[in-house]
């Protein structure tokens, strides 16, 4: 018979045996259980009827983790019970507990059904950063947390801790007991559900396949125009993360403001990649420490200003070399501008809530973060940072593709509607436009090229600066991992800047630019 | 093997599985060359690495399945598990027609007709030809960029296969399409009453179309799907058209010119196979 299992982990003294108590007490009454203590706390556990404990240290949870679970799986098979409880020590990685009690052996007797995490509010935050990775594997790997807490204190702000590390996690207080207890008692059928949606969802696309038409095959082409990019870029920001170590880039990096905006932009040339590629690395080159408002210069420009953009523009416009100089030159002025525009007025906090650790929302796997990084190569690390970017990411861009193919079925309608118009609105609809379309910068030169010439000359250089700056796709994977209030200043900055910089271009003649 | 401590983990599994099958399927889409129909061949080398890159993910991850884990997390995985669906089953696009959105008319001269406001498209004829005559401080700027733009591009100087001086014909092969496109365009007078043999297909929703009149095109894809446009010229013909839209036909016929652009003036029009390579790529 296999036995199901409560798990209750946390801190030392964040409340793990009240909680037992409490359940023994009140909710478990007249059942056979078993509670195996892997910890000594202050508060004893109270003696019922039905109830045996069995108490181990944590040296020998250290020394002898499988010898344990063996003395665990002969106890139950001899005395089965209804219910065991394990109070796990909160200084031991949760992936112990998992080597323990899910591996194959013990299959037969034991099977965990719910874990908690606990909490004491005024001192969760130290802990958990004081204990990190260990407290981040027990969180993540928790369905509930319970947080002890004074009357009538909101506890948003440990709460929000808590959903930065494990986002499924549902987090009760003494005053939700009851709550707390159905769903102890409950079985959760949310995974359930989504599993049925996503697979009803596949086979019912797969029955109207047809009738997709031209909307999936421009979602397939964009999707592989941009994911090969994507996946350059979360190398690229993966090799930095694991191999450059945290002070090398901050020392190297040009002090001089000047001398920094010059390297930003050198470097954006430098690197071959689009909007995709760019916005992940620019992610680690903020957490290692470069001054913002250079690698927000790198970020900008480099989708603008790299080879592989000159030369798709080159060929849309079939070699006009004043396009080119315009389109570098203007994203260029408004790249630098955008940067320096942070330095001016520094941004309190950009990067989202992160709790004293570098990886926010799991992205880590929680296993990885094991025992000792030493014991993974670097290259294997490097590949995991990779691979969580590109699920992070990449769920962002699919979103932002989806929502661009919609804008792009209906543009004729919409370039329609626009044509004939004055030259500042037709900068500012060419610039909205390629902020839905968000469209890939190696391949928007193209398409601008097909409208252009509805448009005031001119005009359509918002169209090709303003895009691959900022656009739905850019803003989506921003938004995971930055401030609202960062990426909607953002826009604005470069929306201005990119909209003053083409009007002026305009005005001036547009450099006798007549495509 | 060490049994102690190895369990299940069934995100892991997933996960191995997911990217095994992507890269299984992104491999053979692009191997096949299916993936044309979708991107261009520059980007060929890049879903390759893609494809490898996830074997080498799976391979990773395979070395987790073993490593027990209590809560597994799946909701990422969509952003495989969606394209693996559009991969099992591509898109079937139905009609070439149907991918034409916006663009459309832009690459075939004189399809706009003789619109009074058709300077404001002056951009669309590009490379192939002046669609307006009209002499006005536009077109001299116009001129300049055309004759500083004939020079660059450097893939359509290369030599025009199928030219026959002699005979005066011109027989245009599928992979020389779009550089006989781009050399009608700018020297059309060139190659007046020339036997042009050409392949393409029928395309007849234009708003300008005249009567005994219709469109040879192939599609042309610059970037990816999202940028389809029909390039090609514009047939005459008498008597009855047996050919309804999308047909692929080879017409044979004289090179005239309809205004300022050169079209055909049809004398035989037969069905013919769609070309290996469906699009055209421009500049590759």
């Amino acid at each position: 018979m296999v036995i199901p299992a409560w798990v209750i982990t946390g801190f030392l003294d964040s409340g793990k045996t009240t909680i037992i108590n409490r359940l023994l007490k009140e909710e478990l009454t007249e059942q056979d259980i078993l509670v195996i203590q892997f910890e000594h706390g202050e508060i004893p556990l109270i003696e019922v009827d039905g109830i045996r404990v069995i108490n181990y240290g944590k040296h020998q949870l250290e020394t002898a983790p499988y010898e344990l679970a063996e003395l665990i799986y002969d106890e139950l098979m001899e005395n089965p019970v209804d219910l065991v409880l394990i109070e796990w020590n909160g200084m031991e990685h949760f992936h112990t507990l998992e080597k323990m009690f899910l591996q194959f052996k013990l299959k037969s007797a034991i099977c965990i059904e719910k874990v908690i995490y606990t909490a004491d509010e005024k001192t969760m935050q130290d802990q958990i950063a004081d204990t990190y990775p260990i407290s981040l594997s027990q969180i993540a790997a928790s369905d509930y947390a319970y947080i002890q807490v004074e009357k009538s204190k909101k506890i948003q702000d440990k709460a929000e801790i808590l959903f930065g590390i494990n986002s499924d996690i549902s987090v009760f207080t003494k005053e939700k007991w009851n709550r707390f207890v159905k769903k102890m008692f409950g079985y959760d059928i949310r995974s359930q559900m989504k599993f049925l949606l996503v697979s009803s969802a596949a086979i019912l696309y797969l029955i109207v396949n047809p009738s997709f038409g031209s909307f999936a095959s421009v979602f397939l082409g964009v999707f592989l125009q941009a994911i090969p990019f994507l996946a350059v870029g979360v190398l690229l920001s993966s090799f930095i993360q694991i191999y450059i170590p945290p002070d090398w880039i901050q020392k190297k990096f040009p002090k001089k403001v000047v001398s920094g905006q010059i390297f930003a932009v050198l470097a954006g040339f430098c690197l071959p990649v689009c909007d995709c590629a760019s916005i992940p690395v620019f992610k680690s080159l903020v957490k290692k420490g470069v001054p913002l408002s250079a690698a927000i210069t790198f970020m900008l420009v480099s989708p603008v200003i790299n080879p592989v953009v000159i030369l798709s523009t080159w060929y849309a416009f079939n070699g006009n070399i004043k396009i080119i100089a315009a389109r570098c030159g203007l994203g260029i002025l408004c790249a630098v501008f955008s940067g320096l525009s942070y330095l001016i007025v520094p941004p309190v906090e950009i990067l989202r809530k992160d709790p004293g650790f570098g990886y926010r929302r799991g992205p880590m796997d929680y296993q990885f973060l094991n025992q000792g990084e030493t014991e993974r190569s670097k290259f294997t690390l490097t590949m995991y940072h990779a691979q969580n970017e590109f699920f992070t990411v990449g769920k962002y861009l699919l979103t932002g593709i989806f929502v661009s193919t919609v804008f792009q079925e209906i543009q004729p309608m919409l370039v329609q509607k626009g044509m004939g118009i004055s030259l500042i609105a037709s900068i500012l609809f060419l610039m909205a436009l390629a902020f839905v379309l968000s469209l890939c910068s190696s391949s928007d030169a193209v398409v601008v090229r097909t409208i252009a010439g509805s448009f005031p000359a001119g005009a359509f250089m918002g169209f090709l600066i303003f895009g691959p700056m900022m656009d739905i796709k850019n803003g989506a994977m921003l938004l995971d991992g930055f401030k609202k209030r960062f990426v909607v200043r953002l826009f604005f900055t470069t929306a201005i800047l990119c909209f003053l910089a083409v009007f002026g271009f305009a005005l001036l003649g547009s450099g006798g630019i007549a495509i | 093997m060490k049994i102690n401590g190895k369990g299940i983990n069934l995100q892991a599994f997933v996960e191995t599985m997911g990217e095994l099958v992507f890269g299984i399927l992104l491999f053979r889409f692009t191997k096949s060359g299916v993936y044309l129909s979708y991107v261009t061949p520059r980007m060929k080398p890049y879903l390759y690495g893609l494809s490898i890159l996830m074997f080498l993910w799976a391979m990773i991850n395979g070395m987790n399945i073993f490593k027990p884990k209590y809560k597994g997390k799946y909701g990422h995985l969509l952003v495989l598990f969606i394209p693996i669906l559009i991969l099992l089953s591509p898109p079937v696009i139905k009609t070439s027609g149907s991918m034409i959105k916006n663009y459309t008319n832009d690459n075939i001269p004189g399809a706009l007709g003789e619109r009074s406001d058709s300077s404001s498209y002056d951009a669309y004829g590009d490379n192939l030809v002046k669609p307006d005559p009209v002499e006005t401080q536009e077109e001299d700027v116009w001129e300049e960029s055309q004759s500083e733009d004939s020079s660059l591009p450097p893939d359509t100087k290369t030599e025009l296969q199928g030219l026959d001086e002699e005979k005066k014909t011109i027989t245009i092969a599928d992979e020389d399409y779009y550089n006989w496109m781009v050399e009608l365009g700018s020297n059309p007078q060139k190659y007046l009453d020339y036997t042009i043999i050409m392949k393409g297909f029928v395309f007849l929703d234009m708003d300008e179309r005249k009567a005994q009149e219709f469109a040879l095109v192939r599609l042309s894809m610059w970037c990816c799907s999202a940028d389809m446009s029909p390039i090609g010229l514009m047939v005459q013909y008498d008597g009855e058209l047996n050919f309804k839209e999308d047909d692929w036909i080879t017409v044979t016929g004289k090179l005239q010119m309809d205004g300022s652009y050169p079209g055909i003036l049809a004398e035989q029009m037969e069905v013919a196979e769609k070309p290996k390579e469906e699009y055209v790529y421009p500049y590759y």
